[in-house]
């Protein structure tokens, strides 16, 4: 799969991650973010947008249609591609993590 | 401070504007109700959060909409209008404002730094510094730089017409060679 042209920083990964579970409006991913990160990723309604800006450019999540939308709310869900890109990375990370596991456990030994 | 966030809103693109800036809106004052249950510091720090938040958003918005399509949007407001140039009004407004505050805010400087070198080691002051010296104002500021932008764009203008007279622009329309002889 290709790579997405947007960096995948640690808001970015958060904010895909907060859109794995479910689909969510803007507030919502800052409590979610915020509670994933015990409070050390805080996003300001400025950079969450931006964030969410690229990455509907980059087709990486959606609009969802939600039933109120009262409060001019708007929803957003993972995308087949986001859903891809986010599996590659925590793939990628894992097999740093593993790697990185094995060096200190080489180093020590 | 909502009213402060809806007009730092306006530093933003209207087209991104006009998708996000309801939602935009919404969850600040959400995020902003919470935060002022969480005591006086927190309350501070989210809203310098917010509005260093924005001020870099806009910026980022503002060069990548300069760099995707020209601006054919009609971006608001009183010292605007609708423009086909790549760059809005309002951006080189803002930009203004902002060079001349920074250079209000060197002089500033400036004049606390000569200010503290005047005072003498025994703690006395020289009596030609008595007050904190300003080399330059804000209204001179402003006025120097407005006469500046005023004669840059009247030497344009005249470059211009000078070479729309001269009828220069329609040497890339001259044909050298017949185009059936090629």
């Amino acid at each position: 799969m290709q790579l997405a042209a947007t960096t995948i920083t640690e808001p970015v990964l958060y904010i895909l991650l907060s859109l794995a579970q479910q689909a969510r409006h803007g507030y919502s991913i800052l409590k979610d973010v915020g509670q994933m990160s015990d409070g050390r990723v805080c996003l300001s309604t400025g950079t969450l947008y931006g964030a969410l800006h690229r990455l509907l450019d980059e087709g990486l999540i959606q609009r969802f249609e939600e039933e109120d939308t009262s409060r001019g709310r708007q929803s957003y869900q993972l995308t087949a591609k986001g859903k891809g890109i986010l599996r590659q990375e925590v793939a990628r990370m894992k097999r740093l993590t593993r790697l990185a596991s094995l060096r200190f456990a080489g180093r020590e030994a | 401070m909502t009213a402060m966030y809806r007009l730092l809103l306006k530093l933003y693109p209207c087209r991104y504007r006009s998708v996000f800036g309801t939602e935009m809106l919404a969850d600040f004052r959400d995020a902003q109700c919470d935060a002022s249950h969480s005591g006086v510091r927190c309350c501070l720090v989210f809203y310098l959060r917010e509005v260093l938040g924005l001020l870099t958003g806009a910026a980022r918005e503002r060069l990548l909409a300069s760099q995707s399509v020209p601006c054919e949007l009609n971006i608001g407001g009183t010292m605007t209008r609708p423009s086909r140039c790549r760059f809005p009004n309002s951006a080189i407004v803002m930009m203004t404002i902002v060079f001349l505050i920074v250079l209000e805010m060197i002089a500033k400087i400036q004049g606390v730094a000569h200010y503290f070198r005047a005072i003498s080691v025994d703690g006395h002051i020289s009596k030609s510094v008595r007050s904190w010296p300003s080399h330059y104002g804000l209204v001179s500021g402003i006025a120097v730089c407005f006469a500046v932008a005023w004669a840059v764009g009247l030497i344009a203008w005249a470059i211009a017409y000078a070479t729309q007279r001269s009828g220069a622009q329609r040497f890339d329309q001259f044909q050298t060679w017949p185009q059936s002889q090629r």
